[in-house]
């Protein structure tokens, strides 16, 4: 074989392999693009699917404005045409939801200010009568770019309505008590005033029992209005100027006879007189009368309870100090939950409802304030409460 | 000082025992007269025919109802210019200002202590 047949050979054999190393590349490649298409088909489909079997209706929207995705549940609970992938339409899906809304205009004002939100959430009141929980948040890519967003619509009229009338049944039951309890009430009143004749004293004492429970079980009623109210967010509130020290010296003043009977002195110290707050002075009376008797409740017979009123930057603070047990730390986090009566054993008077200090807290929280207590165990808890000042 | 004698009350609800405590404390603590009615309508009647100084009127019953009566009231001359004051179960503030607006003397919640009642009456005629 000639010198340069061996070289051509040895040229082919050459190519041969880079031939097969090539081909081998090549269905490597093809077989990971295969499984990568089979990777992203499943995704796809499992996407669709979950999209799919949700009770949510679901709409996706680039930044242009084209539908990414929309589930059939979204036309369903619309009652709208199902909106088309892809086309530039969700600015008419969006109007075509609007026009059943109650509040058509809010709807898309809303709906505007949510593109511009991160994450928003909104309770959407429709002309039928459903109402739906409304959630967007934004669609990021992993590099943070925006890239459209996503609404989710749940229907839950069934929550709504089960709410109402849980509202509604307790504000009748509420409302129906009363009238039984006015004949009750003023029965004992006048038995213990002695114009039915003068009652030996056992029948007296007897008569005062029974006249104290039925003030408990009204303020129980009365307690459980208050809440029902608060959480239906019907809490109508007077707004007025009241200048802060008048308040808490009447509520001192109002409180110090029932004190008295404990054998526990009220002092009430002012550090800002003629301060004003803008507040309902019934409701803000109410506040002050629940820490007040609490405090009493909690002291032991010759203690004192001291009031203190005092700026703190921009706000007013009214704290009430009693020398009582304290409240052990494991029972902080109840203190303001509903019928959260701690250990009532070291109340000397078991005449609450459990509800008075979550109903307080509801009431400084709506006049812009805040509430709050520090304890020690063994040495006494201060309850205070602090409002904006307001200007003169 | 304007000074307001009440002789005869009248006291109008749906409720004979509420309507029996309360009349027991206008006649033995407020030491007046007492007409009872069991409803708007028999309050209508009872008020041209007796002439009460002061009206208790309960806001709500069946048929003609608080506000209902006291409109009634206030059209008809004879009625037009007696006090009346609202006996509500109801405490919400709305309906107190809605009281107030109608042109009630005030309102009085229930359940209400009955002894303190005839002080309470005379203070709100009084418009203080």
């Amino acid at each position: 074989m000639s010198a340069d047949a061996r070289q051509r050979e040895a040229r082919v054999a050459t190519l041969e392999q880079l031939l097969e190393v090539y081909e081998r590349s090549v269905i490597e490649q093809s077989n990971k693009l295969y499984a990568e298409q089979q990777r992203m088909r499943l995704q796809t489909t499992l996407l669709e699917s979950q999209g799919e079997a949700s009770l949510d209706g679901i709409l996706s929207s680039s930044v242009d404005g084209r539908i990414l995705f929309a589930n059939a549940r979204l036309a369903e609970l619309w009652g709208i045409e199902a909106p088309v992938i892809g086309e530039r339409s969700y600015r008419a899906t969006l109007g075509a939801m609007a026009e059943r809304t109650a509040d058509p205009a809010g709807f898309l004002e809303r709906a505007a200010a949510a593109e511009a939100a991160q994450a928003s959430r909104e309770q959407i009141a429709l002309r039928d009568g459903r109402t739906f929980d409304g959630y967007s948040a934004p669609i990021r890519s992993h590099e943070e770019e925006l890239l459209g967003r996503v609404w989710y619509f749940r229907d839950i009229s069934a929550v709504v309505e089960i709410d109402r009338m849980k509202n509604e049944f307790i504000s009748a039951v509420s409302h129906e008590l009363r009238t039984p309890l006015t004949s009750i009430r003023g029965s004992l009143d006048l038995m213990a005033s002695g114009i039915a004749g003068t009652l030996p004293e056992e029948a007296l004492s007897l008569t005062r029992i029974a006249q104290s429970n039925c003030e408990r079980l009204v303020r129980l009623i009365n307690d459980v209005l208050d809440i029902e109210k608060i959480d239906a967010g019907r809490m109508e509130l007077a707004l007025d100027r009241i200048v802060l020290e008048a308040l808490v010296e009447r509520a001192v003043e109002w409180m110090r006879p029932y004190a008295a009977e404990l054998e526990v002195t009220l002092h009430f110290e002012s550090r800002a007189p003629r301060a004003l707050v803008r507040a309902d002075d019934d409701r803000l009376a109410q506040v002050m009368d629940n820490l007040l008797s609490n405090a009493a409740k909690f002291s032991p017979a010759g203690q004192s309870v001291e009031v203190l009123l005092e700026r703190r930057g921009p706000r007013l603070r009214v704290a009430v100090t009693d020398h009582g047990p304290g409240i052990a730390p494991d029972q902080h986090a109840r203190v303001f939950q509903k019928f959260a009566q701690l250990d009532a054993s070291a109340a000397r008077r078991r005449e609450g409802t459990g509800l008075g200090l979550h109903i307080a807290r509801a009431l400084v929280e709506r006049l812009g304030g805040r509430i709050g207590f520090s304890s020690e165990p063994g040495v006494g808890s201060t309850f205070y409460f602090e409002l904006p000042e307001c200007s003169a | 000082v304007f000074g307001v004698t009440i002789r005869r009350i009248m006291i109008v609800d749906d409720d004979e025992d509420i309507r029996r405590v309360t009349a027991l404390a206008a006649r033995r603590i407020g030491g007046w007269e007492v007409v009872c009615a069991a409803s708007g309508e028999e309050a209508l009647e009872r008020s041209r025919s007796d002439a009460p100084d002061v009206i208790l009127l309960d806001a709500m019953m069946p048929g003609l109802d608080g506000p209902a009566t006291l409109a009634k009231l206030r059209e008809e001359p004879a009625t037009a210019s007696i006090p009346v004051i609202f006996l509500t179960a109801r405490v919400q503030q709305h309906d107190l200002a809605r009281y107030r607006a109608l042109g009630a003397r005030g309102v009085i919640c229930k359940p209400f202590d009955a002894a303190a009642l005839p002080d309470e009456i005379r203070r709100l005629v009084a418009g203080e």
